[in-house]
């Protein structure tokens, strides 16, 4: 369900009060950004520099922190429609080799405020896919439509809303924020609204304290926060990410999720992100819709919610018990198949949301368990194939 | 300071992208202290000794300033081409402008410019030194002096040498030798290439020198205009002389043997005569020229009463002033004035010297150098009679005609049309070349390099195969070459739009861009040679049965401005495929 201004901030709040803090500032700023008024700018890149200041209390932030939602709560904001198409694929496909192998025919459609994670094996055509919906390589059959795009411009203007960002992002020259404000000035973002709006992108995504730091200065995953930061500064319609949580700690991973997430919801400007990845249950938590790519071949994982999950149950889980032992302790359960990979098991039961019973199994025999994950709903399942 | 840069540089990149990207004021400031640099360097380099022994017109190419200014203009791109690769909007898929090109081409051009132009700075610099020896007025006064002392001294490089110490020919006699036919001539004020008049018919106009029956006239030359020769020119009687009737010649002694050091007039020259040898060879006025001439007239009646009344104070006084000229410019002289004085009585005043000419005309030239070299002979046997171990004179009037050369340089020069249009071009080669990196990926731009090399080998395989098997006609080479070569660009052409439109790879695609950027130079200049080829025509010629050649307006076309302003043209339609080959999928 889409959230209003309203609820943003509310959200806003709780996670203050909570403090929470660190969540509750990027929350706000994603509020300020949807209201665009330079006076909130300020207002938060004042707060931001006297944070970093030494003059940092904290209970004075979390008032001024307070401060702010309260003035803008003040604002009327009009809600964007949230459901517009953004990007319709219909029998996409492309082969390479011959016919060694053809990814899809895929049909899909991406609206705005949706995030897709797109999951598979390595060379299963997920970065393919991407750069085909990237109209950065040709496909061989299907069409692919933008519907905001329609002012009759260029496949270049087309590419200047369609923004991809590979695995390996380019290496760029100079400090952080001047290329910030060089990419916000070609896209019309001049003056003082220039150097606010730069600096707010580079608080949001925190890189206040990088923001003069060249690219061999920061890390890799800087350096994505960074192509992130240049990438809103554009406000996309669509945003297709290449692995973005390469490289990443489980920390940055599940930051950058959320903000991707946060950020997609945009009142102001909501945009369609497609992004790919290994890390399958941090992309499942945050993402509206999944797509699980084999041999090039499409799956979506609503699909499998309506069909199998209510008949089954798919446990994956860690221990150090016997095999013998683990088949005792699902003795009374109805086990499908039980499959060990030399350092996880994956039990499938018939019957559905038995996450409890296989549980209390362990418990019963006395099984210690390092690690246990109900992936019933999960594209997980669809590795083991 | 550092503060100053961070906010003017913040400021261009809030405001001006594009000028903030291309760096241009900054290369602007640094071109224009470069230029300041140059112009004092200039400024500082010229001392009397620099006008004396250098020139100004190619100092700058002899100098070693000429590597120090390459050295900095490749340091100054090397650290440009650093910063203004560091930011692509093209790469990135930034929106630009339609004119985005044309814009930064303009300002890339701006900023290359002031890193050239040093090279008029300099010369500037060395102009406005030499400028402030001298002013017009002193210019003028000068002029006088050396043109009338001159007519007392030998102008020779070297006075030591015989051969050098030839006096100049009879000026303004000479001798008729046509078998013509022109009765009454003497009314007529300007008779013109009529080879008419014989003196042999005109026995009244005769007058006996030394035993020699003589005829006397002066002429002058102009063309005639006829389009068969440019060249070909006619002589015409300016004035006809009844030497000793009307001049006296036996008196006229210096206007045999003198002649003008330096015309006013050289100072006023045509400022776009700018070749090499306006600045120096036009010093030896020719004693024929009109220039030298109509001074010449004016000096010599007053020379001549100097000659004839002996009045050596006068004479004097002029070599006087002459060596005081000789002082202000710290050139090496000598003038023993007195035995020099003594000298002149002796030899210059004496009549029997005006016996130069002789009723064969064949024989006049020749016999007047004989005559010459016997009394250059002569005249340094008087110097050799003298006690003085050392000559009598010795003026260094080579360095002293290479200081007026200069001084007209400084006057005249500036910044001329061809200069200006070679650093133009310069510029601009720049700007192609720096922006060809903009878009092209270096990968493909290599690949291209031997690959166009290969397609320029077929080509000229082609083009031999063309010419052995068409017959010959007048411009076959010139034809073939221009119509293969604008088939052959025009199908590249043809094929890059089609890449850039089909699913033709990107990467070729890439290298078509830059076999197509290679060619855009030359469009413009085989186009209009080939239609000037094709254009032009024979018509019979009114001097003789052979044919010359017609041209129609493309011939005009064949300049500077046009082959430049029409590449550049090219070069900026060019520039707006750019975007589609970067939307170009792969």
């Amino acid at each position: 369900m889409n959230k209003t201004y309203q609820d943003k901030l509310a959200n806003v709040q709780t996670h203050i009060s909570n403090n929470d803090l660190s969540l509750g500032f990027r929350l706000l700023v994603d509020c300020v950004l949807d209201v665009k008024d330079s006076a909130f700018y300020k207002a938060i890149i004042a707060l931001t520099e006297w944070r970093e200041g030494s003059n940092y209390n904290e209970s004075e932030y979390v008032d001024r922190l307070l401060q702010l939602v309260q003035e803008l709560s003040l604002i009327q904001l009009n809600e964007s429609n949230n459901n517009t198409c953004l990007l319709a694929a219909k029998q996409l496909s492309k082969r390479y080799g011959g016919n060694r192998f053809q990814l899809g025919p895929i049909d899909l459609e991406i609206h705005t405020g949706e995030v897709w994670g797109l999951v598979g094996e390595n060379g299963n055509g997920k970065t393919t896919l991407l750069r085909m919906l990237a109209k950065d390589l040709k496909t061989e059959a299907g069409s692919l439509e933008f519907p905001f795009y329609t002012d009759g411009g260029t496949l270049y203007d087309l590419r200047t809303q369609l923004t991809y960002i590979p695995q390996r992002t380019p290496k760029w020259f100079g400090s952080l924020k001047s290329n910030l404000k060089f990419a916000a000035n070609h896209y019309g973002i001049k003056g003082e609204e220039n150097e606010l709006l730069v600096l707010m992108m580079i608080i949001r995504f925190g890189l206040w304290p990088y923001r003069n730091h060249q690219w061999s200065e920061l890390s890799s995953g800087y350096k994505m926060r960074f192509e992130l930061a240049r990438t809103f500064l554009r406000a996309p319609k669509i945003l297709l990410l290449d692995e973005p949580l390469a490289n990443l700690d489980v920390l940055a991973q599940q930051l950058i999720l959320e903000d991707l997430k946060s950020l997609s919801k945009s009142i102001s400007n909501p945009l369609g992100i497609i992004l790919s990845s290994q890390q399958l249950f941090e992309v499942e938590k945050i993402a509206d819709k999944v797509l699980f790519l084999r041999n090039g071949v499409p799956t979506f994982l609503n699909e499998l919610e309506g069909i199998e999950h209510t008949e089954k149950t798919v446990i994956e889980f860690d221990c150090e018990a016997t095999r013998e032992a683990i088949n005792t302790a699902f003795s009374s359960l109805k086990v499908v198949e039980l499959h060990f990979n030399g350092g996880i098991y994956i039990v499938t039961f018939e019957g559905g949301n038995l996450t409890h019973k296989v549980m209390q199994a362990f418990i019963d025999h006395q099984i210690e368990v390092k690690y246990l994950r109900d992936i019933s709903k999960s594209t997980r399942r669809l590795f083991l194939k | 300071m550092k503060a100053l840069y961070l906010k003017i540089d913040k400021y261009l990149l809030e405001h001006f992208p594009l000028l903030w990207h291309s760096k241009t004021p900054y290369v602007l400031i640094g071109g224009i202290v470069l230029n300041i640099l140059f112009f004092v360097i200039g400024f500082l380099t010229v001392d009397l000794s620099f006008l004396a022994k250098d020139e100004l017109w190619d100092h700058y190419i002899d100098s070693y300033l000429v590597l120090l200014h390459l050295v900095l203009v490749v340091i100054a791109n090397s650290f440009w081409a650093l910063g203004f690769y560091k930011k692509n909007a093209i790469r990135h898929y930034y929106p630009v402008s339609p004119l985005y090109f044309t814009k930064l081409f303009a300002l890339l051009f701006v900023g290359f410019m002031s890193l050239l132009t040093p090279f008029f700075t300099y010369n500037l610099g060395l102009q406005a030194k030499t400028s402030t020896y001298i002013n017009d007025t002193e210019l003028s006064k000068e002029i006088d002096i050396i043109n009338q002392a001159n007519l007392f001294l030998p102008s020779s490089e070297n006075p030591y040498l015989f051969t050098k110490r030839v006096h100049p020919s009879i000026f303004p006699l000479d001798h008729i030798s046509y078998d013509a036919n022109l009765s009454n001539w003497e009314n007529v004020p300007e008779f013109a290439n009529q080879p008419t008049y014989s003196p042999y018919d005109h026995p009244e106009n005769n007058d006996t020198i030394d035993g020699l029956i003589c005829q006397f006239y002066t002429s002058y030359y102009r063309s005639n205009n006829k389009e068969c020769d440019e060249y070909d020119e006619d002589e015409y009687l300016k004035k006809f002389y009844f030497p000793s009737k009307q001049f006296q010649l036996e008196r006229l002694s210096f206007y045999n043997y003198s002649n003008i050091a330096i015309s006013q007039s050289y100072f006023d020259a045509n400022q776009d005569d700018d070749s090499y040898s306006s600045y120096y060879y036009y010093i030896d006025t020719d004693e024929y020229g009109e220039d030298g001439n109509t001074e010449y007239r004016q000096y010599a009646p007053k020379m001549h009463r100097w000659i004839k009344q002996q009045e050596m104070d006068s004479i004097k006084h002029l070599i006087q002033d002459y060596q005081k000229v000789l002082g202000k410019y710290e050139l090496e002289s000598f003038i023993d004035l007195d035995n020099y004085l003594n000298y002149l009585k002796q030899v210059s005043f004496h009549p029997k010297r005006y016996n130069l000419v002789h009723k064969s005309a064949g024989k006049f030239h020749q016999e007047n150098l004989k005559f010459t070299y016997q009394q250059s002979a002569k005249d340094m046997a008087i110097l050799a009679d003298s006690t003085y171990n050392q000559p009598l004179f010795y003026v260094d009037q080579s360095r002293l005609m290479n200081i007026y050369g200069n001084f007209k340089y400084a006057k005249q020069h500036g910044v001329t049309k061809d200069e200006l249009i070679g650093v133009i071009l310069i510029a601009l080669l720049m700007v192609t070349f720096f922006l060809f990196f903009e878009f092209v990926p270096f990968i493909q731009m290599l690949l291209s390099i031997p690959i166009t090399g290969g397609f320029v080998i077929i080509n000229a395989l082609v083009f031999a195969f063309l010419y052995e098997t068409t017959p010959y006609y007048s411009g076959k080479s010139e034809t073939i070459l221009g119509f293969q070569f604008l088939l052959v660009t025009g199908g590249l052409f043809l094929w890059l739009l089609y890449g850039l439109k089909s699913h033709l790879n990107k990467k070729f695609t890439a290298i078509l861009m830059c076999m197509v950027y290679y060619v855009i130079p030359f469009i413009i200049p085989v186009f209009i040679q080939l239609m000037d080829q094709l254009t032009r025509y024979e018509i019979i010629g009114p001097c003789y049965s052979g044919t010359i050649t017609e041209f129609t307006f493309w011939h005009d076309l064949m300049i500077p401005q046009v082959i430049i302003g029409g590449g550049v043209v090219l070069y900026l339609l060019y520039y707006r495929l750019v975007k589609l080959y970067y939307a170009k999928a792969e």
